[in-house]
């Protein structure tokens, strides 16, 4: 029943958040100046005359403030996110629909490789402490987490693409292959399930460059927090047991030792899903790859207020949601927590 | 020997502590055999120096760097890297070293004022947050939930928008949302002291709560947010040369080191160094104030 | 077990560790030589930093080799000199042939994992070991011992597969401790049960993995006295019931006396006292052993007040050339602060190092 109560606490925290983010946002979309109209339809309102007096009338644009911020909530609720004018004018909900399974591809190979390099090099860094091995991979995360993220997929670019010719420049695949039916939305996974192999496999090559850049700048906090778990951990009693019982030093290492240290990686996880976030806007751009991250380049560089708007709420309720998956995990993997 | 209660042990700890130069010099012990703090010093110092000798140049209306940073054509356009040209030189034919030196302020500026804001309305407001207690107190957690909700540069970038572009307003913009980190930080160190044995006697002493609590709190608040501090600036560093690539901050014909990488990312083509002359340079900037950073950490953990 | 019961269990000649400390080499142990058999029951007491739980370590060979050093010296186990093996080696006496408890159970006892896996892991580490032959009683003790050997079980270098389902032996285990409700712990994590079932849970695991020999380090110091008495009285049964024995380390006297057989008193490193505990009781030797049975308070009217030793701990830094306890003792003489006393056997079975018993 514990568990039951700690999630529905999260929630109601997560909810708090979310309207308090809302709340940031509708206080911006007002500070823009000029008519509030510039937030629902960004500054070209004036060439849609119906649109922007039907948006007037819905949500009570020349009423006090308040009402205003009620309506946008319900707006905002309903899932009605203004126009963007950057992607001709089409709903801001429809180009976050198209461009988000994009993104979530990137975050997602970008935190399986986070944690492989991180948990690898950490475990590592922790076995060979103090010794050239750990000076090494310490000089090497440190140049990572040290790099805006567009310099690193610069440099990944013109190395892998320019001076090597081994990986795709830009796009999400080579042009002319039959893209895969919607399955999970996921255009990787479902041309996976469908056995579309061509799709697949150049969908995968477009992929691994972006991703790997957000990688090489994140993956250094898994380390750095790993190493000083495995540390702390294997100075433990219940370590000194294990090699009583007459375990070998590997057994110790890894069933006693890595389990325990593992537990903040999960907490981990979600910062770095945070930052992967935040990187997707210039690994984006860069690659030309077409997630969120490179709409709200483009709302930016064309003022389109909606998308921005819009893509903050987004990314905030991405990030809440992994907090919120993050929590409940760290709840699964540490009994203590669990029972107690 | 009798089990000491936390309360006491802190208080002998608080009444037994070396004087201030004693440990500032223990702390420069440490930092000096610190091979990574080293570096980590020479870069800052070097780009600190840099940035002061160019901003006074600037005020006194002479320059500094080998070239004027926003003449064009001081040699052709896109020049390979030479003696004359240490990065080259760019589209308009101006040359990069020197665009690169001249926008050191920009950055170290940025980022020593929002730290600088960040510590002192943080420490404030995390200390009357645990002074306060009740309402006051869990405001100030939510609102600091809200803001970890939201990454800090896209909030900085919306927030820019509504202001507009320009150095001055993503400053403002990034202060905004950079303090509510360092007042947590003070609340919870505030917290732990509130209750001690001796603040509650220097309150019965008849001064003012909540002055005694700072007077007490600030020493032990300021060495946990300055280690936290000196650890941020690189990362402001970092988000505000991201915003400065977004085009937010300073735009052309002026010199600003984000804002180059994104400018030059066109030529990458025929001219890769281009755009990664001052990409690296943010790096070794960033590299140079978290080695500092991370030495800080260590010879105060020690002391 | 095909060791005849007069077989030393361990032996121990001249055992010298010291440790690399930020004050220069301590002497945590020093010339310690001691006999232990099958099924006795042995204490080693003494003061903290004495040297006892240093010398447990290094017989189970869990000491951290550096900054501990370990000058010389044998630790005879079974007649294998244990100093003298490789860590893949000495690795294998590991909890099937020296077992250790320590003083922390909750942790001690992995906090991820349920106490039954915990258990079983050791079970199953004593059933692989059975099956590859790699056990001292079908393996290497057959080649140091008897000639005609009993024929080994099938050496392809691959231990056969051992039943899945250890959960009986679990239970045994966890009843051969007099747990209650077996079943239900089980299942639990280390930090559900208290203080006294998670030393019991530790002695079970050790002993499922049936050592001949345990080494117990201060098991119920971290208990109430309740507690403390439990366990302890547990211990003294399956002494009767298992043929382990039981190397006890322990501050406090009272303690060993009322479970072990033969108590060895250790004073800054150096063994001081080894005898039977009636004969400790009757008739207490070394003036050190003779304060610290005055320390214990007997709980009758006539206590008016503590009789604690005067001084304080030997420092272990300094070396002297003396006794060490020279200092603090009522009947010391000059040749005390000359010369260091050696372990001399005054009547049978009863060994003391000092002067006043003869050089």
């Amino acid at each position: 029943m514990n568990t039951v109560s700690f999630i529905a606490r999260r929630l109601f925290l997560a909810i708090f958040v979310l309207l308090g983010v809302a709340t940031i946002t509708f206080i911006l979309s007002h500070s823009l100046g000029g008519d509030p109209i510039y937030a629902w339809l960004g500054k070209a309102a004036s060439q849609h005359p119906q649109l922007a007096l039907q948006y007037e009338a819905k949500y009570h644009l020349s009423d006090p403030v308040w009402v205003q911020y009620y309506y946008y909530l319900v707006g905002v609720a309903q899932g009605n996110l203004g126009y963007s004018p950057s992607r001709g004018f089409v709903p801001v909900t429809t180009v976050i629909a198209q461009t988000l399974p994009y993104t979530v591809q990137i975050a997602f190979f970008a935190l399986v490789i986070s944690l492989l390099l991180g948990v690898t090099l950490g475990v590592v860094s922790a076995r060979y402490h103090h010794r050239a091995a750990d000076k090494s991979i310490r000089a090497f995360y440190l140049a990572g987490i040290c790099s805006p993220s567009f310099f690193a997929a610069l440099v990944l670019l013109i190395v892998f693409n320019l001076e090597l010719h081994l990986l795709p420049s830009g796009g999400s695949v080579d042009v002319g292959i039959s893209v895969p039916s919607p399955i999970t939305y996921l255009p990787i996974l479902d041309s996976l399930i469908e056995g579309n192999l061509a799709y697949f496999s150049s969908a995968l090559q477009h992929v691994i460059l972006p991703s790997m850049a957000l990688a090489l700048v994140n993956f250094g906090v898994v380390v750095r927090v790993l190493r000083s778990s495995m540390l702390d951990v294997m100075q433990s009693n219940y370590i000194r047991t294990a090699r009583a019982k007459g375990l070998t030093e590997t057994t110790v290492f890894f069933k006693h030792g890595l389990r325990n240290a593992m537990i903040p990686v999960v907490t981990l996880a979600s910062i770095l899903v945070t930052w992967l976030i935040t990187g997707t806007i210039f690994v984006e751009n860069i690659f030309a790859y077409p997630g969120i991250g490179q709409y709200v380049f483009q709302a930016l560089t064309t003022q389109d207020y909606p998308g921005i708007m819009a893509t903050t709420l987004v990314f905030a309720v991405i990030i809440v949601a992994t907090n919120l998956v993050a929590d409940i995990l760290y709840v699964a993997i540490d009994p203590q927590i669990r029972l107690s | 020997m009798e089990p000491e209660s936390a309360n006491e042990k802190n208080t002998t700890a608080a009444l037994n502590a070396p004087p201030s130069h004693e440990r500032i010099r223990n702390i420069l012990h440490a930092l000096r055999t610190n091979r990574g703090a080293l570096i980590g010093a020479t870069i800052a110092t070097v780009l600190v120096v840099t940035a002061l000798a160019v901003f006074v140049a600037g005020v006194l209306h002479t320059r500094v760097t080998p070239f004027d940073p926003i003449k064009q054509d001081v040699g052709p356009a896109f020049a390979y890297p030479s003696w004359a040209h240490l990065m080259g030189t760019d589209e308009l034919g101006r040359d990069v070293f020197s665009r690169v030196v001249a926008a050191t302020p920009n950055d170290l500026a940025v980022s020593f004022t929002v730290i600088g804001f960040s510590l002192l309305v943080g420490a404030f407001v995390g200390t009357y947050a645990a002074f306060r207690g009740g309402l006051v107190d869990e405001a100030l957690m939510r609102m600091t939930d809200i803001f970890f909700a939201i990454p800090a540069l896209v909030l900085a970038m919306a927030i820019g928008i509504a202001l507009g572009p320009g150095i001055l307003n993503m400053t403002i913009a990034l202060m905004a949302i950079w303090w509510p980190p360092y007042a947590r930080l003070a609340r919870g160190e505030a917290l732990k002291i509130a209750h001690q044995n001796y603040i509650e006697a220097a309150r019965l002493s008849g001064a003012g709560r909540f002055r005694i609590l700072l007077e007490h709190a600030l020493p032990n608040i300021s060495v946990t947010l300055l280690v936290y501090a000196s650890l941020d600036v690189g990362t402001v560093i970092l988000i505000y040369s991201g915003l400065s690539y977004l085009g937010l901050a300073v735009r052309p014909p002026f010199p600003d080191w984000g804002q180059m990488v994104s400018a030059y990312q066109d030529y990458m083509v025929s001219v890769p160094w281009l755009p990664l002359f001052p990409g690296l340079v943010i790096a070794l900037g960033v590299v140079g104030f978290s080695l500092l950073g991370d030495g800080l950490k260590d010879a105060l953990g020690g002391s | 077990m095909s060791l005849n019961q007069t077989q030393r269990l361990l032996d121990i000649s001249d055992l010298t560790i010291n440790y690399r400390s930020g004050k220069g080499r301590v002497l945590a142990v020093q010339n310690v030589s001691l006999e232990i058999g099958a099924n006795q029951f042995v204490a080693v007491v003494g003061e903290s930093g004495c040297g006892k739980s240093t010398l447990a370590l290094a017989i189970i060979g869990l000491l951290s080799v550096p900054p501990a050093m370990i000058e010389g010296g044998k630790i005879e186990y079974k007649s294998v000199n244990l100093l003298s093996l490789k860590e893949s080696e000495r690795r294998k006496y590991r909890g099937t042939e020296i077992a250790m408890i320590f003083q922390e159970p909750l942790t001690s006892l992995n906090p991820v994992y349920k106490v039954g896996d915990q258990i079983a892991e050791a079970i199953m580490i004593r059933e692989r070991r059975d099956a590859s032959g790699e056990s001292l009683e079908t393996g290497i003790m057959q080649k140091a011992y008897n000639s005609n050997s009993v024929p080994t079980p099938s050496k392809l270098g691959h231990p056969r597969p051992v039943s899945r389902d250890r959960k009986p032996a679990i239970l045994d285990a966890l009843k051969r401790v007099r747990i209650a409700d077996p079943d239900h712990v089980i299942g639990r994590y280390p930090f559900e049960l208290s203080g006294g079932m998670r030393q019991r849970v530790m002695i079970a695991m050790a002993l499922s993995q049936k050592p001949a020999l345990l080494l117990a380090d201060e098991p119920t110091t971290a208990l109430d006295v309740t507690t403390q008495a439990q366990v302890l009285k547990l211990m003294k049964t399956l002494m009767s019931e298992v043929n382990t024995s039981i190397l006890l380390i322990t501050h406090d006297l009272a303690v060993a006396c009322q479970v072990a057989d033969r108590i060895l008193v250790m004073y800054a490193g150096d063994l001081v006292e080894d005898s039977d505990v009636y004969e400790l009781f009757s008739d207490p030797l070394h003036p050190y052993t003779k304060g610290l049975l005055a320390c214990i308070p007997s709980g009758s009217k006539n206590d008016t007040e503590l009789k604690p030793i005067p001084g304080s701990v030997y420092d272990l830094t300094k070396q002297t050339e003396g006794c060490k306890f020279a200092s603090r003792c009522s009947h010391s003489m000059d040749i005390c602060r000359k010369k260091k006393p050696v372990l001399v056997e005054t009547k049978r079975g009863h060994r003391v190092a000092c002067f006043l018993y003869g050089e």
